[in-house]
């Protein structure tokens, strides 16, 4: 096990350059950074001085040299706007990202779990047809358009939740805050697993051992709960190892839309103004994250599946 | 040859014919695309209004069925007096633009990437895998916001982006089945009967991995409509004047408790435009049965 | 104490608690918290280091200045500051506040007022962008701790005004002087009304009333300002009581708010215009630009229906054609010729495009530069005036971009030509809408329309030194008049503020249109 997760480990380190080679390009693409970065008053000397400040008068290779060793510590310079370092900016918005990310998974598995096996127990019945169909339309919709639509009916109109924002001003408790954000953000990963968890259990029900168990006369709920569900939460934690990246791209919109103050929202105003070290060191930490969970799901594999081996 | 790329053939196309008429899926998923392609390229034909045009003493009309909704707008006006239904035909052309010339430059790219490490193996096969494992390990709509943010927004920067970042989860998949595909027979002999690897590439190698490629390009579709437009949305997509369902959704939002039309007839065409092609992708999938997991 | 059984221990410790609790509760809920909804947050706690009105407003609840206009009067008053007298022509004495303390503890001096003076005139614009605005002051002098004379370059009839200028907020000296300005920029240090507990900047900002405020503590005991750049989300959080106050609402709400207890909507007209700046040249970066045409700047000022813009925002605006705006002095000089007018004339703009030969000049095809999430309805505006453009013949492209892009890429040199912008004003002396038309001012306010008018800078002297009041209002209707003439910008409407606000409170909005919530009253 050590050695499986030594190796997972090793295998990450190139991903780790490709990422920071992209994510030290990325400023560059617009052309030179040193003119991106200072008003355009300023004389020739005066972005001599800044070019030679931030280091950008040395070889590119030395730049980027310069870039990882510091990325490694965390340091990915000053933002631009406000003045504060980068990194800390990230880290500071990063757990309001977390709690609707997390908050966004356990959703996903609360519905999506009892929906699946329903309808794979009902199989082609009018329940089927509905959460097949529904977990199908699901998959076309916009997430910010579904956003603004349950803002509309259950905030707006009917008054079970808050509008937008973390509830650190409002009389209403935080869970009540989060829910409608999560649930916006969980709404594609409960359509996807919804189905996932239905074809899993139908796949399942279907194996030898169940058919055994069954007609062992062993209880109906108590063969779901033991053979079938266990297998079938392998695809569900793939995909939700694999949709991590979708989260956070998610969250950027989600976060925008119910005002909620995490990396995404973050990661957006800083695009807008061009404050790159802020979207540097967010989009190097997404990447972490990702990479982080990936191997998690490797890991969970192990524990889910002991067919998997190590090796 | 597999069967799964019959249906590509020429003399296919009867029986692919025979089979979408069985799939109701496929019918409706076809006729929906079909229909959003034909609003795209005749929208000047099928609009009543130039979209950009300012009526401006009739701001706010409801839709026709609605008290003081007149025929003139059938489903209304915003806040400029501009026509919705208009503005909804126009905008199906950014998306259809959008959605297949970036699916085609990834696709393109993720192919010829993927056909690369998978026949070359070695030295190239790693550093594109890596390349790969990179690009999925980045969070694809952050990435193409922040590059799109540092380029500056316009159609053309979209389409390259959307285009550009896509092409890892192709290339992933043909490098699959083309190093599976080096381990049969027939490629195995021509290769080594001193076949070049191009021409074993275009003879035996793509025609098998055409299917996977459309299956996954069709439903990539689907994604990067989505992607564009949450761009639009957020401000970094395609500016003004040229209409967006995204944008009209972003400036709908303003006045929804007041003209609901605004941002709800919007967000209807990209899911009606998504629903069609995730059931053209779907119909294809199970049609042409490649071997992969999508 | 062993003896006592621990049951007994644990259900007196219990109910002990559930006591303070409910106490704490208690108070807790009699707390007046107010949440202020507005479009964006602060950008900096360094008075001088920022300009934007929202920001500012916010900024201004935690400092003071030496002095600042009445809220219901619009004359200037002793703040810090509690009277002054001119020693000569030059010199002003201001004899400051005593008893004033720093939210640090730190006490108020003259040592603090000049600090905050000087430290603008040695800084340069990049650091201070209100830099050029201070340039006035010659020098400070400390007489002593509640003494303070301050040297003027001129004889200056708007001193009082121009020292409630933007970046007029007292810091604390031996504070700046520890940590330095970077610190400042993220922990305010004033002496005002409302202390800064907690901020982030994209979303909120949360202070607590200064107990030991000179002026009487406020009776908002916690006030929050929450960033909700969504005109909509804004609405939606006042209707459902998540926030107090919701700035900037926009017209097709207003009937939903005043039919919902206990809210109302307050409609004022702020210290902006919206205008056009018009370029009187083209920009390094372009050939040419048909607006260095002067009949083509009257052809725009004549095809844009102010009335119509007016509409969009509800009807409380003022179609004006300067930016000397009641109830800025002197304005009522030239109000019958240039304010509330709407000299719409589309045929006329025709006839004067055609008369240069347009299309077919240089540089015909025009950008109309604008920003997003500036103030209600400023997309609208914009994409109307570029409509209204088009219907007189004009070749407009329309550049919307997000404000920060905007003002770091367009706003500099206003290469398309025409940009759309909202500038305040201060409401006490016509000092800075005279000095956004002085070409003499590299960095005016007003960005780079480059034109310079001989006539205009001539008189930008005369009304600098003028200390006859009345002679001066002449000069300054003169001055409005000149620049009309020539469109050295094109101004479009007086910009109203519509907010709905809690029905149970009582808040009136200031003359001069800035926002500060020092006066909100509970019934």
């Amino acid at each position: 096990m050590t050695t499986y997760i030594a190796r997972r480990l090793l295998q990450m380190i190139p991903v780790l350059l490709g990422i920071s080679v992209i994510v030290f390009l990325l400023i560059r693409l617009g052309g030179d950074p040193v003119l991106q970065l200072v008003p355009e008053y300023f004389t020739e000397e005066q972005i001599a001085e800044v070019r030679a400040d931030y280091g950008f008068d040395r070889p590119i290779v030395m730049q980027y040299l310069e870039f990882v060793s510091r990325a490694v510590r965390g340091d990915f310079g000053y933002s631009f706007h406000n003045r504060q370092p980068a990194w800390d900016m990230v880290t500071d918005r990063l757990p309001r990202t977390v709690q609707l990310a997390v908050a966004a998974v356990l959703l996903s598995i609360v519905v999506s779990l009892p929906l699946g096996i329903i309808a794979a127990l009902k199989r082609n019945t009018i329940i089927d047809v509905f959460v097949t169909g529904l977990s199908v339309w699901g998959r076309s919709l916009p997430n910010f358009w579904l956003g603004i639509m349950l803002i509309l009916l259950f905030a707006v109109n009917l008054g079970w939740f808050p509008v937008s924002g973390t509830g650190d001003f409002s009389n209403r408790p935080f869970l009540a805050h989060l829910f409608l954000p999560a649930f916006t953000l969980a709404f594609g990963l409960i359509t996807t697993l919804t189905r996932l968890i239905r074809s899993a259990m139908l796949e399942v029900m279907r194996e030898d051992h169940v058919r055994t168990a069954r007609s062992k006369g062993q209880r109906e709920r108590r063969v779901i709960a033991r053979h079938v569900l266990r297998n079938a939460l392998i695809p569900v934690v793939t995909v939700l190892g694999l949709q991590v990246g979708w989260l956070l791209g998610g969250a950027v919109i989600i976060e925008e839309v119910f005002a909620w103050p995490g990396m995404g929202r973050l990661m957006l105003s800083s695009i807008m103004a061009r404050d790159n070290a802020v979207v540097q060191a967010a989009l190097f930490v997404s990447a972490l994250i990702i990479m982080a969970s990936n191997l998690l799901v490797d890991i969970t594999y192990t524990f889910l599946d002991p067919r998997i081996r190590y090796a | 040859m597999s069967a799964a790329t019959e249906g590509l053939r020429p003399g296919g196309f009867r029986r692919a014919m025979k089979q979408l008429r069985r799939s109701p899926v496929g019918m409706i998923g076809t006729f929906m695309v079909v229909s959003v392609v034909l609003v795209a390229l005749l929208a000047p034909l099928l609009a009543p209004h130039d979209p950009g045009q300012h009526n401006r003493r009739e701001r706010f009309q409801p839709p026709v069925w609605m008290d003081g909704g007149n025929a003139t707008y059938l489903l209304g006006t915003d806040q400029l007096g501009r026509d919705v239904l208009s503005r909804l035909l126009y905008g199906s052309r950014i998306s259809v633009a959008v959605g297949v010339a970036s699916v085609i430059i990834g696709g393109a790219l993720g192919a010829l990437f993927g056909l690369l490490a998978g026949l070359y193996g070695g030295r190239v096969d790693t550093i594109i895998s890596r390349a790969i494992d990179t690009f999925l390990a980045l969070p694809f709509l952050i990435l193409v916001l922040a590059v799109i943010g540092i380029l500056g927004p316009s159609l053309l920067t979209i389409i390259l982006v959307l285009g550009f970042t896509g092409w890892a989860t192709y290339a992933r998949v043909v490098r699959g089945e083309t190093m599976a595909m080096r381990e049969r027979e027939f490629v195995g002999a021509a290769l080594a009967l001193g076949a070049s690897r191009l021409r074993v590439a275009a003879k035996h190698v793509f025609p098998n991995i055409t299917a996977s490629v459309i299956v996954l390009a069709t439903l990539d579709v689907a994604a990067t409509i989505l992607a564009e437009s949450s761009l639009s949305f957020l401000g970094l997509g395609v500016q003004p004047p040229a209409v967006t369902w995204g944008l009209m959704i972003s400036s709908g939002r303003d006045y929804l408790s007041s003209a609901w039309w605004l941002a709800v007839f919007p967000g209807l065409c990209i899911s009606y435009t998504v629903l069609g092609v995730i059931f053209l992708g779907d119909f294809l999938r199970d049609v042409l049965d490649p071997k992969i997991d999508t | 104490m062993h003896h006592v059984p621990r049951t007994t221990t644990r259900i007196a410790l219990i109910l002990v608690t559930i006591t303070a609790v409910l106490l704490a509760g208690l108070a807790l809920a009699q707390e007046r918290r107010f949440v202020v909804a507005q479009s964006s947050s602060v950008n900096s706690w360094d008075p001088p280091a920022d300009w934007a009105s929202e920001a500012e407003w916010i900024v201004m609840n935690t400092y003071d200045c030496l002095v600042f206009p009445d809220r219901e009067t619009g004359e200037v008053v002793g703040w810090l500051a509690e009277s002054w007298e001119l020693l000569d022509e030059v010199t002003w004495r201001l004899n400051l506040r005593q008893g004033v303390t720093f939210h640090n503890g730190d006490p108020f001096t003259a040592e603090d007022a000049a600090f905050s003076i000087d430290r603008i005139l040695a800084a340069s614009r990049q650091e201070f962008i209100v830099f050029d605005q201070w340039q006035f002051v010659e020098r400070t002098e400390v007489v002593d701790d509640h003494t303070l004379d301050i040297v003027t370059r001129n004889p200056d009839p708007a001193f009082l005004s121009r020292l409630s200028g933007t970046g007029c907020g007292v810091v604390n000296k031996s504070y700046v002087e520890e940590f330095g300005n970077e610190h400042l920029a993220n922990n305010a240090m004033g002496t005002g009304p409302f202390v800064v507990v907690d901020y982030d900047r994209a979303s909120f900002v949360r202070m607590v009333a200064n107990d030991d405020y000179w002026g009487g503590r406020p009776e908002i005991d916690e006030l929050i300002f929450r960033a909700i750049p969504e005109s909509s989300t804004r609405v939606a959080e006042l209707l459902t009581g998540g926030v107090d106050l919701a700035l900037s609402v926009l017209p097709q709400d207003w009937a939903r708010i005043e039919n919902t207890d206990n809210l109302s909507m307050l409609h004022y007209t702020t210290d902006r215009v919206w205008g056009l700046t018009v370029a009187h040249a083209p920009a390094a970066s372009v050939d040419a630009v048909a607006t260095s045409i002067p009949e083509v700047r009257e052809a725009i000022n004549l095809a844009i229906d102010r009335e119509e813009l007016n509409d969009l925002v509800g009807g409380f605006g003022v179609p004006t054609l300067t930016r000397l705006t009641p109830p800025i002095p002197c304005y009522d000089r030239v109000a019958d010729q240039l304010y509330d007018v709407n000299p719409f004339d589309p045929e006329r703009a025709r006839e004067l495009l055609a008369s240069v030969g347009y299309p077919d000049v240089p540089g015909a095809e025009l950008t109309l530069h604008s920003a997003q999430g500036q103030g209600v309805a400023h997309r609208d505006i914009a994409e109307t005036v570029a409509s209204m453009l088009e219907d007189v013949g004009f070749i407009v492209r329309l550049d919307i971009r997000d404000l920060t892009n905007f003002r770091e890429t367009v706003y500099q040199d206003n290469p398309g030509g025409i940009m759309l912008q909202t500038l305040g004003n201060f409401t006490t002396d016509p000092w800075l809408f005279v000095l956004n038309y002085d070409s003499q001012f590299e960095t005016r306010s007003m960005p780079r329309n480059r034109f310079s008018d001989e006539m205009l800078d001539t008189m930008a002297v005369q009304i600098a030194t003028e200390m006859d009041p009345d002679a001066r209002c002449d000069l300054v209707a003169e001055y409005a008049l000149r620049v009309r003439e020539i469109n050295a910008s094109v101004e479009l409407l007086h910009q109203p503020e519509s907010l709905g606000i809690r029905a149970d409170v009582s808040w009136t909005p200031p003359t001069d249109g800035k926002f500060m919530m020092l006066n909100v009253s509970y019934r």
